[in-house]
């Protein structure tokens, strides 16, 4: 990283996504529709902003895994902190999401991508992707079979195996 | 004093507060490391638009005495998510949420405590108690509660001559007996009531368990709770005048979804 990238590095990383006086903040909102613990929300916000910082360092596309990728979906929603104050104000640049158009050719691409981006990380910020937010290509583009469940109405069972 | 510093405050309160809560031990643990600087306090001024009033975060990062500390389990709860990355900081509730979420119940953080290589000899569970929680004292653990007692109450005794333990005094302890200090009479700090709005705050929450619908402003207190908690919406969320799409379309990357 030169000096222009650890500058900004550090405005990415302390730019935030919480605000200090609300009931439901942006990582209660991440952690409750996802079903995950605080400690890891904030553990996946960090990774986004990584990856968000990665994107301003490379031409080459890039691919986030899908628990970076949910909180990338959840900043879009809040539309003024993410175009606004993150993408005009701290990144100086748009950084737009697309999502995949599918088929196998894109799933290829975006393994080759998502291997790049790991490997982008390393070298980067000198240390490997925490496999936990970062899982392998394998469960990266197999375990994607996600519903919108209503939990007041049904019950979710864990398979046994 | 040999007791009140070598212990927790957590563990002088499972040894001399019967009724001791769960938020008690959380809170004086969290402000226990902070005293100890295991982690540590900071805070950013933000002002998000030129129209609006600058906002106060606080946050949580690792102190200098993080990395050669031996933690015991119950502080983990507050420590653990620094050892997965050492740079990261935490903003203050979120870690006051974490450390609730991860201590999960009063019955799971006394069994921390009474297996702490410390007091472990302090106490003994039967079948019964370890399957449905609960604990005895043995007769080492009943002698060591009285021992602290009666130093807490020799400290107490030593500072009563002040109306009020001014900084001075307060900074010299703290040095020797860490989150102990709060165990004293006359002692009450801003932090130490923040931690506690924080606690109460998500602990309520928790055990509510009333879901959102997703927007800003609905005060609300732990002496004051509003049914209305997080629920009906603010001038500026979800999908108002100003939302929609922001045209995003064809870009660098996203996969699988």
């Amino acid at each position: 990283m030169n000096d222009e990238q650890q500058k900004l590095w550090n405005e990415i990383k302390s730019f935030e996504l919480d605000e200090p006086e609300i009931s439901l903040s942006f990582t209660d909102r991440l952690a409750r529709e996802n079903g995950w613990s605080i400690e890891y929300s904030t553990r996946a916000i960090l990774e986004y902003k990584k990856f968000i910082f990665l994107l301003t360092i490379t031409t080459h596309p890039l691919t986030p895994s899908d628990q970076v990728d949910q909180v990338w979906h959840l900043h879009l929603l809040y539309t003024h902190s993410y175009w606004e104050d993150f993408c005009e104000k701290v990144i100086k640049r748009k950084i737009h999401h697309g999502p995949t158009k599918g088929g196998e050719t894109e799933k290829t691409k975006y393994t080759n991508w998502y291997e790049k981006t790991k490997q982008l990380y390393l070298e980067t910020f000198k240390t490997e992707t925490p496999k936990d937010i970062w899982p392998s290509s394998e469960i990266r583009f197999s375990e994607i079979e996600f519903k919108r469940v209503n939990i007041k109405r049904n019950w979710i069972i864990k398979k046994p195996f | 004093m040999i007791y009140l510093s070598e212990l927790t405050p957590a563990e002088i309160f499972i040894l001399t507060k019967e009724d001791v809560t769960h938020q008690e031990l959380l809170k004086i643990t969290f402000i226990d490391l902070l005293l100890k600087n295991v982690l540590k306090t900071f805070e950013v001024h933000r002002q998000p638009h030129i129209q609006e009033e600058i906002r106060i975060y606080k946050y949580i990062r690792i102190g200098q005495n993080f990395k050669n500390y031996k933690s015991k389990n119950h502080e983990k709860f507050f420590l653990s998510t620094f050892d997965k990355d050492l740079e990261i900081e935490i903003l203050f509730r979120n870690l006051v949420k974490i450390g609730y979420q991860k201590s999960r119940t009063l019955s799971n953080f006394k069994n921390e405590l009474i297996k702490t290589p410390t007091l472990k000899k302090c106490f003994s569970q039967n079948i019964i108690q370890i399957i449905f929680g609960g604990y005895s004292f043995t007769e080492f653990g009943t002698e060591l509660k009285r021992k602290i007692e009666k130093e807490i109450q020799n400290l107490n005794s030593e500072l009563s001559g002040l109306n009020n333990i001014d900084n001075q005094k307060a900074i010299e302890l703290i040095k020797v007996i860490g989150g102990n200090i709060f165990l004293l009479e006359n002692i009450d700090y801003e932090l130490l009531n923040q931690i506690d709005s924080d606690l109460a705050t998500e602990m309520n929450r928790k055990e509510t368990n009333n879901d959102g619908s997703g927007c800003s402003g609905c005060g609300w207190t732990f002496d004051n709770y509003s049914s209305n908690f997080d629920s009906g919406c603010s001038s500026d969320s979800g999908c108002g005048g100003d939302s929609g799409c922001s045209g995003c379309g064809g870009c660098g990357g996203c996969g699988g979804d």
